[in-house]
């Protein structure tokens, strides 16, 4: 049984543009990074879009990589950052977004199935601010601070985003206060 | 402790649920927490989310993503990753990102169809208006110092739009100045029922108009000492279809002379929102959020007029505010008949996916019932063009309203002509908007253009025009000459990819293969374009071996590059307040007209990043994701370029064109300030470099520093001015 090669030398491979190294990486962290970048588009197409991105573009990257951190959490920060960026090229040119085409619907489903479809489709409603504001605090985990200056703001501007969507979430789920 | 003698505020409760509260205020809401069931399940709900969102499901990334992913890298594609935040606190601002970001920022210097036209000075001239602030129906004495522009001349005409309270606009000729002693003079009576004018100055032939600059003279009825609310909108519609940034300081006008009123608040969030990035973002947000909450508070403590509601919808829509439903809801019920409940009724339905047949009944409802507004013209011919409603409302819409412009009524011929049911009545419309177009009457010429520039700015509507006659007469017995003669000067009119493409198409199937060789050649002289259709690529690699060819495509690429380069624009952005668009004529465009209209994007590469390989595969790159948006990508150098050098990046870009900086466009450079570069440096960063002062011959000298010990040929081809 062949040893599991480490991220470290791996990297290191990729950099030298080692397409099998690559693919190692790929195995190892694209259903994170497409993940990260689904909550944040709300679209499948931008996802794949987004994951292509990030791995064709990571043999020159990791230039940029000086070790801190965990190599997993830089690289999905990097997949929100081009997630958020193509949200915002997009919007600047104006295009128009439907709701996220897989709204799901309630009928003959456990309660607690309910819950989740419920949450989902409140949480494709949000507007998009509040969405990425939303998923980058609650289920990327990133601090105020971090998503700050990802998306170019203040800290306390990040903080009330944040609660306008929890708000907006409780509305639309039925909590009226 | 003092308990809370209210319930904490909604912040509060979610601060707590965070573990964000500071020791004292958590141990008082804690405090109250134990005796309040309804704040205990808030905290809850909110910790609930959080833990339901965390585990909703994901789908899983396609199964040919690996494949895609290592296709791309070994055909030598490359991404420029966002490695850095946003809020990166250098003095640079670094912008590395994937390449259709980069497209997007290159973008930034975009090409559009503005005209070329004799640049008339404006600090030549100047008209003077009495009274500078009338009232309504004020007589307004005018004075005009143009003798340097107009020597030969003794008499001179006034045109204007003039613009009503309601919305509505007109334009022609309103008077004539006469020389009196070197200037000249005359007097205009202006209509009680205008609210805002914008003047320019031409002589009677129309073969040249001072516009100012393209800002016109302008003036605003004023009412009590200060400009009306009417007057201030209009202007603000005036202006935000030509300069955006003066829009932008309109309605901040508005908010500061008439801060009571809701529209000019809404107006002000929806360019501040879609500008503003960064820190400012947050408070700007903020304010509109309190300032939505005190319009609240104001607004629901009596009767509110009807109009305030709905400028209130909108402003809740616009804000995502959770109330906004509630808005909505008022405002049909009190002012369904307003345009800003209209438009959010239309959206509403849009976003519910109603059927296309339904939504036109709803336009055409509006439209009988007197809602005559262009954005719902607009808005009915989309959805017809795209998703094709049952025929017979199509006729019925078509029949009822008028066109509110040369394009709709193409449009509309060409949907018509499109199905054998109305292909008369098309080619009839078709035909009479040529007629029109060609022979440019005194009202149909927009303000600032002379007889020449209109003309110009209606060739691509004459070349789709042409292209729906001729596809049209195709299917009538008898008129195929006539469709021939129609396809062949549709392509001579324009360089529409899609209409060239269409023409070719339609020759080659008459077997006119001379005719749609032609316009192949105007289609591959065009950066980006690619002739995707198999029997027009066979056809192309048939050309390619003839000896026309060459002349002939030598010929459109020449006649390209004028077309182009006469047309390019410069966008100056300076931040919210200073957003300029200048023509290489150093005239003003309006950034959202800009956005709306065929492009190129425009990339200034120094010599040395174009030595980079990684940097030509990213624009090869761009090139293509720009195609899809029917947008080619020119390479713009401000240093002369070697004949190996401009060889290599033909290899390795063949999607991209390159061209020298002309003195037009440095003119254009020099005019509009401090322009946003896009440089890729010899890293592969993309970098947007601020220079101070505004002279493109600093921004040269800092280009150069950063290509010395590059030799470059002492003269190339592209010093001479030539296309190539």
């Amino acid at each position: 049984m062949s040893a599991r090669p480490r991220d470290s030398e791996l990297l290191e491979r990729v950099g030298s543009g080692d397409n099998q190294a690559l693919s190692v990486l790929y195995e190892r962290y694209a259903e994170g990074i497409y993940a990260v970048a689904y909550r944040l588009t709300g679209s499948e197409e931008d996802a794949a879009d987004v994951l292509q991105d990030v791995f064709v573009g990571l043999p020159e990257a990791l230039r940029s990589y000086r070790g801190a951190g965990s190599f997993k959490g830089w690289l999905e920060k990097i997949a929100a950052r081009a997630s958020l960026l193509r949200k915002r090229q997009q919007k600047r040119r104006g295009e128009i977004y439907g709701q996220a085409a897989n709204q799901v619907t309630a009928a003959n489903q456990p309660d607690r199935v309910v819950d989740r479809i419920a949450v989902q489709n409140a949480l494709d409603a949000l507007p998009d601010e509040q969405r990425q504001v939303f998923v980058l605090k609650e289920i990327e985990g990133y601090s105020h601070g971090e998503i700050a200056a990802m998306l170019g703001v203040t800290a306390g501007y990040s903080a009330t985003i944040l609660y306008r969507a929890r708000h907006t979430l409780r509305e639309s789920l039925g909590d009226p206060r | 402790m003092i308990p809370f003698i209210r319930h904490p505020t909604f912040e509060d409760l979610n601060r707590y649920a965070d573990g964000d509260l500071g020791d004292t205020r958590r141990a008082r809401v804690a405090a109250h927490l134990a005796d309040c069931s309804d704040c205990r399940c808030t905290v809850s709900t909110v910790r609930g989310l959080g833990r339901t969102a965390r585990t909703l499901p994901v789908p899983t990334p396609p199964d040919d993503a690996l494949s895609q992913i290592l296709a791309h890298r070994d055909a030598g594609d490359r991404v420029l990753l966002p490695v850095e935040d946003i809020g990166a606190p250098r003095g640079r601002r670094p912008i590395a990102a994937s390449v259709a970001a980069a497209a997007a920022v290159t973008a930034f210097f975009l090409a559009a169809l503005a005209v070329w036209a004799p640049t008339v000075r404006a600090d030549l001239s100047r008209l003077t208006i009495e009274p500078e602030r009338p009232p309504a129906g004020e007589t307004l004495e005018l004075s005009y110092d143009g003798s340097a522009l107009f020597p030969e001349q003794d008499r001179l005409v006034v045109r204007a739009r003039y613009r009503t309270a309601d919305g509505a606009g007109r334009l022609g000729s309103v008077g004539q100045l006469v020389r009196d002693d070197g200037d000249f003079r005359g007097r205009i009576e202006l209509p009680d029922d205008v609210v805002y004018a914008a003047f320019a100055v031409e002589d009677l032939g129309a073969r040249q108009v001072d516009s100012n600059g393209r800002r016109f003279w302008e003036v605003l009825v004023h009412d009590d000492g200060k400009p009306a609310y009417a007057a201030l909108r209009a202007r603000a519609d005036e202006l935000e279809r030509r300069d955006l940034s003066e829009a932008y300081v309109t309605i901040r006008r508005m908010t500061r002379l008439y801060p009571t009123q809701v529209e000019g608040w809404l107006r002000r969030l929806t360019l501040e929102k879609s500008a503003y990035l960064g820190g400012a973002r947050d408070s700007i947000i903020d304010l509109h959020w309190r300032r939505f909450q005190r319009f609240e508070r104001a607004l629901t403590d009596g009767p509110a007029p009807p109009d305030q509601i709905a400028w209130m919808a909108a402003y809740a829509e616009a804000l995502g505010h959770p109330r906004a439903r509630e808005w909505l809801e008022r405002a049909h019920a009190r002012a369904s008949d307003h345009p800003a409940t209209l438009r959010l009724f239309i959206s509403e339905a849009t976003r519910s996916r109603h059927e296309a047949s339904d939504l036109l009944f709803m336009y055409d409802s509006l439209w009988v019932a007197g809602h005559q507004y262009a954005w719902i013209a607009q808005s009915a011919l989309t959805l017809i063009e795209q998703q094709r409603p049952e025929p017979e409302l199509i006729e019925e819409w078509v029949a009822r309203h008028q066109p509110t412009s040369s394009r709709s009524v193409v449009d509309e011929g060409r949907l018509l002509a499109d199905r054998p049911e109305t292909r008369s009545e098309g080619i009839r419309l078709l035909n009479e908007e040529l007629n029109r177009l060609r022979n440019i009457q005194q009202g149909d010429r927009i303000l600032y253009a002379s007889l020449a520039e209109q003309e110009d700015m209606n060739r691509p509507l004459i070349q789709h025009a042409l292209l729906g006659l001729g596809a049209a007469l195709l299917e009538e017995p008898g008129r195929r000459r006539d469709a021939l003669h129609a396809l062949r000067a549709a392509v001579a009119e324009g360089w529409d990819p899609a209409a060239l493409t269409e023409s070719a198409a339609l020759l080659l199937a008459e077997d006119e293969r001379d005719g749609a060789a032609a316009a192949l050649a105007r289609l591959v002289v065009q950066p980006g374009v690619e002739i995707e259709r198999p029997e027009l690529r066979s056809l192309l690699a048939e050309s390619r071996s003839s000896a026309s060819w060459h002349r002939s495509s030598e010929a459109a690429r020449q006649e390209f590059h004028r077309y182009i380069m006469s047309r390019s624009v410069v966008v100056a952005v300076h931040g919210i307040d200073d957003i300029r668009v200048w023509t290489a004529a150093g005239q003003a465009k309006s950034l959202s007209s800009l956005l709306s209209e065929p492009a190129t994007a425009i990339a200034i590469m120094t010599p040395l990043a174009l030595q980079w390989p990684g940097n030509l595969a990213d624009l090869q790159r761009a090139a293509r994701a720009l195609r899809a948006r029917d947008i080619p990508l020119l390479a713009l150098t401000i240093e002369p370029l070697s004949p190996q050098l401009r060889a290599h990046v033909r290899q390795k870009a063949p999607g991209v064109e390159l061209m020298r900086v002309d003195a037009r466009m440095e003119r254009a450079l020099n005019t509009a300030g401090t322009p946003d570069f896009f440089i890729i440096d010899d890293l592969g960063r993309i970098r947007f470099e601020h220079v101070l002062p505004a002279e493109l011959a600093v921004t040269a000298a800092v280009l150069r520093s950063i290509t010395s010990g590059i030799s470059v040929a002492a003269s190339s081809p592209f010093d001479t001015g030539d296309a190539r």
